[in-house]
């Protein structure tokens, strides 16, 4: 794995707007950049597919042992809603997609630094926009992406369950910028696949005793919602989804993925895997000198602390109520004086294609510059 | 494993031009057909024998209604509340993760 230094297309940002990806800068600093690259060689790009299927068989078998031991207390999951997680859990409610980070410099096995499989982000970036790069940059290379693809078979997949007329729709918060992209995104990939999909904002969500409704109080069958479930739980629509009279793609059960409890979870049933960080739910002696300290639900690397000889960083934010967790700290590799992180998809059950991230910081947040990247 | 030769449909990287509607154009496509979707069913009165399709098994009651919540249950149209999810980005900011 190495960063390559490479000339902007000319005109790049209007060839970026023109695929409707128009927030190439966030915050006044440059979120896509094109002045450089990451290339990968095909057996990184197999490393990292057999590491994301891995990994995803892993956090399977987390949720089967939250759900069959009922461990809601610990995951700060409230316990009314247990009954529904193991219910959408039983009768298989499809997910549609996640991105787990990985620490990885392409000589030792990919590290998981957290999953985030509840609302992640970043997905038309890696989807779409770097595959326009490619074509237009690198011709003879390829790219580890076929997250468009894959997305629209796995809509295809959720038609299969669903009567012939239904209409999805799709909540999200419409003056984020990279919120609303990634849910219009997953609407196009629908629309790609044959359902029909409505859009909406979060507030929009109507309740009219019996069904959660849109605003021209359509029942809502499918709920395609970019809204984190530990937010929607606690909130006071939460309870009505307890009705089950709606269908919720990403399903309750991946409450127990998006949650860095996951973590700890993860490192006792499989102490020593080639992918994962000593993790606890205390500060734990095996944790060594150097730590990573998360709370347990939290976002775009706030109120994240890193410890370690010489070395202390933190991210402010609002996060950490609920507790947190502690995680064995793996360095980041470093090209050119950034941070790089692997943002690897999962799209249905399968690993679908990376998209590259990096930062001066050694805490990632959700406006770390994505970098295009190639393999061959 | 070897990387896919340049006919292969391609498993794990692309192989065929992405049918985006994020575009422009499509965009606009996309946002024109929106407003009738929900209207048209809405209006049609079986819309609300559909429940929640993956659902099996009986109903739960809301904690706000007693009122059966099933497919299958007619209805007439009634008046939503609102506002009733959102709340917690005023505190946190993005959902992004």
């Amino acid at each position: 794995m190495r960063r390559e230094a490479v000339s902007p297309r000319p005109g790049w940002q209007q060839k970026l707007e023109q695929l409707g990806f128009d927030y190439y800068v966030l915050e006044g600093k440059a979120y896509w950049t094109e002045t450089a690259c990451y290339a990968l060689t095909s057996a990184e790009v197999d490393e990292l597919e057999a590491a994301t299927e891995t990994l995803h068989g892993l956090c399977l078998k987390a949720v089967e042992h939250v759900v069959a031991n009922r461990l809601w207390d610990r995951m700060r999951i409230p316990p009314a809603w247990g009954d529904y997680i193991e219910r959408v859990w039983r009768r298989s409610d499809p997910t549609l997609v996640g991105r787990f980070d990985l620490a990885y410099d392409g000589d030792n096995p990919p590290k998981l630094l957290e999953y985030n499989a509840d609302t992640p982000t970043a997905l038309y970036e890696a989807a779409v926009v770097q595959w326009y790069w490619l074509k237009d940059v690198k011709p003879e290379a390829d790219q580890f992406n076929s997250i468009h693809e894959k997305l629209i078979e796995a809509w295809r997949g959720v038609a299969g369950r669903l009567p012939p007329q239904a209409l999805v729709h799709f909540a999200r918060f419409e003056d984020h910028p990279e919120d609303l992209a990634t849910s219009e995104y997953l609407r196009d990939t629908a629309l790609q696949a044959g359902l029909t999909g409505k859009p909406m904002a979060v507030s929009q969500i109507g309740w009219n005793g019996r069904r959660f409704t849109d605003l021209q109080e359509t029942p809502i069958q499918v709920m395609s919602k970019l809204y984190p479930w530990e937010w929607m739980a606690r909130e006071q629509f939460g309870p009505n989804v307890l009705t089950d009279t709606t269908a919720f793609i990403e399903p309750a059960w991946k409450m127990i993925l998006s949650n860095k409890m996951l973590l700890p979870l993860l490192w006792e049933g499989f102490p020593g895997h080639a992918n994962l960080l000593p993790a606890f739910d205390t500060e734990h002696p095996d944790l060594g000198k150097a730590f990573v300290k998360k709370p347990i639900f939290g976002r775009e690397g706030h109120n994240v602390t890193v410890t370690a000889p010489g070395l202390f960083d933190t991210a402010s934010g609002s996060y950490g109520t609920e507790g947190f967790v502690w995680q064995t700290y793996q360095p980041l590799p470093v090209f050119d004086g950034n941070h790089a992180v692997v943002g690897s998809w999962i799209v249905a059950d399968k690993a679908a294609g990376v998209g590259m991230r990096e930062d001066e910081r050694r805490i990632t947040h959700n406006n770390s510059r994505f970098v295009p990247h190639y393999f061959s | 494993m070897s990387a896919p030769g340049p006919n292969d449909s391609g498993q794990r990287a692309s192989r065929t031009i992405k049918l985006v509607l994020m575009g422009v154009a499509g965009a606009a496509l996309l946002f024109s057909c929106t407003p009738g979707i929900g209207t048209a069913l809405g209006g049609w009165p079986g819309f609300w024998f559909w429940g929640n399709p993956f659902y099996r098994g009986t109903t739960i009651s809301s904690p706000s209604s007693s009122a059966s919540t099933t497919s299958g249950t007619t209805s007439g149209q009634t008046t939503s509340q609102r506002g009733g999810f959102g709340g917690s980005a005023a505190t946190h900011g993005s959902t992004a993760s």
